[in-house]
């Protein structure tokens, strides 16, 4: 909105903070442009895997059908290739004509690396990596991960924890441009795999929920990085919403943008769920405070508001709704809906009309909630139990789910063959408290409460298949750990493909739920797996490593000490193949 | 009251040079079935020579005689002048001497010295009516503060531009507090945790207070040619630290464990941060009760020294999901922290 023909600063190809390996691409994989068309028809494309959630619609499906079910028991890993790191890895990779390219986070707060590697042999093609700032702000010191990069035409983007904006040349991984997306030391940091859509480059912002600041999408020119348009999640004065936030609390008020957003090609529409409002303590912004953990709609083009739908008004308990909005038609109570559907914290599943933002239906999926007192008739919305709600230094309350919530970023894939969706979900609880005073400080945490997680339930995690037409739950999978940030994917073949913190990379029926499969990487896994075809052949490849961070918040429960003494580190991407 | 004689920071020059040299010092000590220590007879809470109260430092050295199967012999001496306690020490009369700092001026102009590891931190407090809601040191700008002359305290004051009122002795300044005549005083968080425990009507409360040079780390002075001797000592010390051997001992003369957690009654805004803090950054994997589990340390038993609890909350843990914590916390909020974990029961 505000930025329009801002110059974000960039520089070409700055050699000061770059280090750049050549390696000799060898034969067989060549770049193929990456066109609208490309983009636009990738459900007609089964080999590549050429964005985040591999279409714009969200849904993480490939029709690819070589492993079903008959022979995924014959997949074996055919390569690994180390990232070198140590810390959470959380990238979803992206495959175009034979070439993977993936991001690497690390521990050492020092580098972000990306690799183009041949998606057939995990052969090393060319890598960049990024030099960081010493003086990074303090929510990016604990969770320095990236989630992936986009690629458009001839170039590959991905974005900083120092929130910059990157473009690289495809083919040589030589920097094209580069830009401040934001300021660091405001608070703000890149973690989202940005989205290109029509020449544009979208990218989400993380860090205000708990730094403190206010949440935007921003769109930059995919050729020079040139800024088009942002649009704040939190209206300013005059806007429709800022009387939600009272006295200059909206400034401060967060709602990030931490996950990638989808895109309707026929309305020209982008749909992002936004975070928890900051800081975490509700008596301090007493309020709605619109339009912290909302669905919102934005117009690709220009990043006007078109509608905003907000499940949790007032958060107390750090239940950001920040979760990606799967496009659907369907049909519900005999009646077409064009829907965006989406899981998120508080347990439920929404179906929104996403020409008009309204909420046709909510419902919910897991088990332990407690958060809500009673459900709004008309479309079972949770209505909240704000008496659950801690006073400042005052004793802990116990609320289900925890802050990971019912379902956290791991994302939902949608299989059209089944018509489920499925929830890498979490079964747990927390006792919350908030302290005594809080106030802001530029680049510190502005959170101000303290939690401790247990589980009610034997295991925390359960893969959950849910029915969108009809509204319920049809199978679960259990884990022991909870599924906090591994994305599942689904496919052709009948399978939904997970990881989890205890390492291993699991097959299930997508009609039953039954496991069919599964390969212990040896490392915690909080990256996402994705599949493609290379020369005929099918691959499943997943991003595996780290500590899953959120896993060990589990390990104060007796329930799960051991699981989280058993969780081990590294940093992968391990490509699976049938055994020939 | 009689005045209180600092256990020797007051730099000294020795001169005359003695020592027992090789085949180390624990035979000889053995054969005699005693260590030796030299003490003042009477400068509490530090030492004396009434068998009701021997003083902390006199206690210590005790546990440490038993721990090594020894009978612990006193040879008094007033250290109001610490070169010439000091230098019997050096010339071979005791073989150890309680409280002395782990300073580099000290150490320095004592070559024939070496110390044990440390096993309390001296430093500073504030001491303060207890009705008064003051939080911070920089709130009594302006007010009349008790400071003993030229002291460390007193420098610290002066530097800081607070109105000084100077007294003789470390005494006088609890008194001046305790009948109006200054708001607060800066005394030495031994001194004034002993006169608190003994002068409980007196009404007073003591503030933790941080600063440049105001706090030294403590540990038994050997002669440097004792090399046995001191890593035997460094055994025991460890062993009494586990045990809590030395926190129990400390507590009985109600000597503050560090000056951010002063006293019996530590200045509440203080533990306030400590806690607030600890919950938005520690509690998530440490639990509320700082005890850990599965892959999160126990950090009520964390067995190393603050410095290295400083440390590894700084630089984090490679290989572990314990990150760094550099740019989220400063040193003096990880120190704030750790006051706190201190607090909690084991």
């Amino acid at each position: 909105m505000n930025a329009q023909g801002k110059l974000i600063g960039l520089v070409l190809v700055l050699l000061v903070s770059m280090l750049l390996v050549f390696v000799d691409s060898g034969q067989g994989a060549e770049w193929a442009s990456v066109t609208d068309d490309r983009l636009l028809n990738a459900d007609k494309d089964p080999n590549n895997w050429l964005m985040y959630y591999r279409t714009y619609n969200g849904w993480r499906y490939s029709p690819l059908s070589q492993v079903n079910r008959q022979t995924v028991r014959k997949l074996v890993p055919k390569w690994i290739f180390s990232f070198g790191e140590l810390g959470d890895q959380e990238a979803t990779p992206v495959v175009n004509n034979g070439i993977m390219v993936v991001t690497s986070a690390s521990p050492t707060l020092t580098r972000q690396r990306v690799f183009a590697l041949d998606a057939a042999t995990g052969e090393l093609l060319w890598k960049y990596e990024a030099k960081l700032p010493e003086d990074l702000t303090a929510m990016v010191r604990l969770i320095p991960q990236n989630r992936g990069a986009a690629i458009y035409q001839d170039k590959v983007y991905f974005g900083t924890i120092d929130a910059r904006l990157i473009a690289l040349n495809a083919k040589t991984g030589e920097v094209v441009w580069e830009g401040a997306a934001a300021d660091n030391k405001e608070g703000f940091h890149i973690s989202a795999a940005p989205l290109a859509v029509k020449g544009k480059i979208i990218v989400g912002i993380s860090g205000p929920g708990e730094m403190g600041q206010r949440g935007f999408v921003e769109a930059f020119n995919a050729d020079d990085g040139q800024s088009l348009w942002r649009t704040y999640t939190i209206p300013a004065p005059g806007e429709k919403g800022n009387e939600t936030w009272p006295g200059d609390t909206w400034k401060n008020g967060g709602g990030a943008v931490w996950l990638t957003g989808t895109y309707d090609p026929e309305s020209n529409t982008l749909y992002f769920g936004t975070g928890n409002p900051a800081p975490w303590i509700a008596q301090m912004r007493q309020g709605d405070n619109l339009w912290t953990n909302s669905s919102i709609a934005l117009d690709a083009d220009t990043g006007l508001f078109k509608w905003g739908h907000q499940h949790l008004a007032n958060d107390p308990w750090d239940y950001d709704t920040a979760v990606e909005h799967l496009v659907m038609d369907l049909r519900r109570d005999g009646r077409l809906v064009k829907a965006v559907v989406q899981a998120n914290k508080l347990g439920f599943v929404n179906i929104i009309d996403r020409t008009e933002g309204r909420l046709v239906s909510a419902d919910l999926f897991a088990t332990n909630v407690t958060w809500f007192k009673s459900r709004d008739p008309v479309t079972g919305k949770g209505i909240p139990n704000y008496a659950l709600t801690p006073q400042m230094g005052g004793p802990p309350v116990e609320i289900c789910p925890a802050v990971l919530g019912a379902t956290p970023w791991a994302h939902r894939p949608y299989n059209p063959e089944t018509g489920y969706m499925y929830i890498p979900s979490i079964e747990s609880c927390m006792r919350y408290k908030y302290e005594a005073e809080l106030k802001y400080q530029q680049g510190k945490m502005f959170t101000g409460a303290a939690y401790e997680l247990f589980t009610k339930a034997d295991q925390a995690g359960v893969l959950r298949a849910f029915d969108v037409a009809k509204g319920q739950v049809v199978w679960e999978w259990w884990n022991k750990a909870p599924l906090v940030g591994a994305g599942a994917i689904t496919t052709g073949g009948g399978l939904v493909f997970i990881g989890t913190p205890e390492g291993k990379v699991v097959a299930t029926d997508a009609k039953t739920g039954e496991q069919l499969w599964e390969f212990n990487v040896g490392m915690s896994v909080s990256g996402s797996t994705v599949t493609y075809s290379v020369g005929g052949k099918q691959y499943v490849a997943t991003v595996a490593g780290g500590i899953n961070r959120q896993a060990v918040w589990f390990s104060k429960e007796p329930k799960l000490a051991d699981v989280a003494r058993k969780m081990s580190f590294g940093g992968a991407v391990v490509g699976f193949g049938l055994a020939e | 009251m009689r005045s209180f004689a600092l256990p020797v920071i007051v730099v000294c020059a020795v001169a005359v040079a003695w020592g027992y040299s090789q085949g180390g010092a624990l035979p000889r000590i053995n054969e005699a079935g005693s260590l030796r220590f030299c003490a003042d007879p009477n400068n509490l809470p530090f030492s004396s020579q009434d068998p009701q109260h021997p003083g902390f430092e006199m206690e210590l050295g005790r546990a440490i005689a038993r721990e090594l199967g020894l009978k612990a012999d006193f040879v008094w001496m007033p250290t109001q002048r610490g070169a010439v306690a000091l230098r019997q020490l050096v010339e071979g009369r005791c073989d150890l001497f309680m409280g002395l700092p782990l300073d580099k001026r000290f150490l320095d102009d004592n070559p024939r010295l070496t110390l044990s590891a440390p096993y309390y931190s001296m430093g500073h407090v504030v001491v303060l009516p207890e009705g008064t809601v003051i939080r911070e040191m920089k709130e009594l700008r302006d007010k009349p503060v008790a400071v003993e002359f030229s002291s460390l305290g007193d420098i610290f004051a002066f530097e800081q531009a607070y109105s000084r009122q100077t007294h003789r002795s470390q005494a006088d300044l609890f008194w001046a507090v305790a009948t109006g005549e200054a708001a607060a005083a800066i005394m030495w968080s031994p001194i004034a945790g002993w006169m608190l425990k003994t002068n409980p009507e007196s009404k007073l409360r003591l503030m933790g207070l941080q600063g440049r040079s105001l706090e030294f780390h403590i540990g038994v002075g050997v002669r440097k040619t004792d090399a046995d001797l001191k890593d035997a000592v460094d055994g025991v010390l460890l062993q009494l630290g586990q045990r809590n051997t030395v926190a129990d001992i400390l507590k009985r003369y109600g000597v503050p464990i560090s000056t951010q957690a002063a006293g019996d009654q530590p200045a509440k805004a203080e533990t306030n941060v400590g806690e607030s803090l600890y919950g938005i950054n520690c509690s998530p994997c440490h639990g509320f009760d700082a005890k850990g589990g599965g892959l999160a340390a126990n950090l009520t038993t964390f067995k190393e020294t603050d410095d290295a609890f400083v440390r590894a909350v700084l630089n984090g843990r490679p290989g572990t999901p314990m990150q760094p914590f550099t740019g989220l916390l400063t040193e003096e909020e990880v120190r704030q922290i750790l006051a706190y974990i201190k607090g909690l029961p084991k």
